[in-house]
């Protein structure tokens, strides 16, 4: 089921670089939830449980990519939008995958200036996944 | 089955714990290459592990090539669960020492079949472990003579290096896992005994 989606194709594909990852969409969504479950073989109650281990996960690792960005630590951060991409693309987090994908892009290319402005996109992604996964799982 | 998780990203690592222990496995987990290879090479280690590529310490690919120097007659199937996907990553992964390689986001039914692969090399393995180790039992019971060995040409008395000349007998008992029975052939016994072959008509 496709909670939310978003016109970042356009703008991901116009940046370049995504269009050869492997498993992307030129529709991407902000949640996937047919994929997340389908990795969890469709157990709603374990869906939950990583939900809410998720969400305490992620602020944390946008919070020190953020951090390590301003530090000029690039490795450190290259590492963090390794994990952040692995980590949403599990959770059927398509958006928030791929532009974590590109900020691991454009940190190849030594680029701080378009990683800041990927970084804000990063807490943006977020939010919205975090509202849809919140209101698929645990509404009522 | 144990089977071994190196992961240092927690949602990942825990939605493949989840469908492991789901399907019936005991999950021992790491968060780094160097916790991993400390688990691979401790006592009662996993047989089966799940290395991530990228990792803080050690990588998973550094990890399989330390566990191939051991060189260990059981030794873990590794399947290197990775994001990178060119075909020049697979093949560095597979040169390090992995057995097998799956590319992130996995199905968990393909890894579920490719667990399933990996527990057949391992039982195949354990097997031929076994076989080599009864053979080697059974070599070692076995007793082989080879050489030239003096014998005397009249009363076929053996040459012992230690003990001076010794029955035949005796001898090859001593050096062979052999035994003898003693009985008289036809010749020996017209020989030795010809009233008792005349007394019963033997020929």
């Amino acid at each position: 089921m496709v909670l939310e989606e978003t016109g970042m194709d356009e703008q991901m594909s116009m940046s370049g670089g995504c269009r050869s990852e492997p498993g992307y969409s030129p529709r991407l969504v902000v949640f996937n939830d047919a994929v997340f479950l389908a990795r969890l073989m469709d157990d709603e109650l374990l869906a939950r449980s990583i939900c809410s281990g998720f969400f305490q996960e992620m602020p944390r690792l946008l919070t020190s990519l953020t951090e390590d960005l301003a530090a000029g630590k690039r490795d450190q951060v290259l590492r963090s939008a390794h994990r952040i991409a692995g980590a949403a693309a599990n959770v059927g987090g398509d958006e928030l995958r791929a532009v974590a994908n590109l900020l691991e892009a454009v940190l190849e290319n030594h680029d701080f200036t378009a990683a800041l402005g990927l970084v804000m996109r990063l807490d943006a992604c977020y939010e919205r996944l975090h509202h849809a996964m919140m209101a698929r799982f645990f509404s009522n | 089955m144990r089977i071994l998780i190196a992961e240092d990203d927690w949602t990942t690592r825990s939605m493949l714990a989840a469908v492991l222990k789901k399907s019936g496995y005991d999950v021992v987990e790491a968060e780094d290459g160097a916790e991993a290879l400390h688990v691979l090479q401790g006592d009662n280690a996993p047989r089966l592990a799940i290395l991530d590529w990228m990792m803080p310490e050690l990588d998973g690919v550094e990890a399989c090539r330390q566990m191939r120097a051991n060189d260990e007659d059981n030794p873990p199937y590794i399947i290197l669960l990775t994001s990178r996907s060119r075909g020049c990553d697979v093949v560095e992964g597979l040169d390090a020492g992995a057995d097998d390689y799956l590319v992130k986001p996995y199905d968990p039914n393909e890894l579920l079949a490719r667990i399933h692969v990996g527990q057949r090399i391992v039982a195949l393995q354990d097997a031929l472990t076994d076989k080599v180790a009864q053979l080697q039992e059974a070599m070692s019971r076995i007793k082989t003579l080879h050489g030239i060995l003096p014998i005397c040409s009249f009363c076929r008395k053996i040459r012992d290096d230690e003990e001076g000349w010794r029955l035949l007998e005796e001898y090859v008992s001593a050096h062979a896992d052999v035994l003898f029975s003693h009985g008289i052939c036809p010749e020996c016994l017209r020989k030795q005994y010809p009233d008792y072959v005349t007394e019963v008509g033997g020929s």
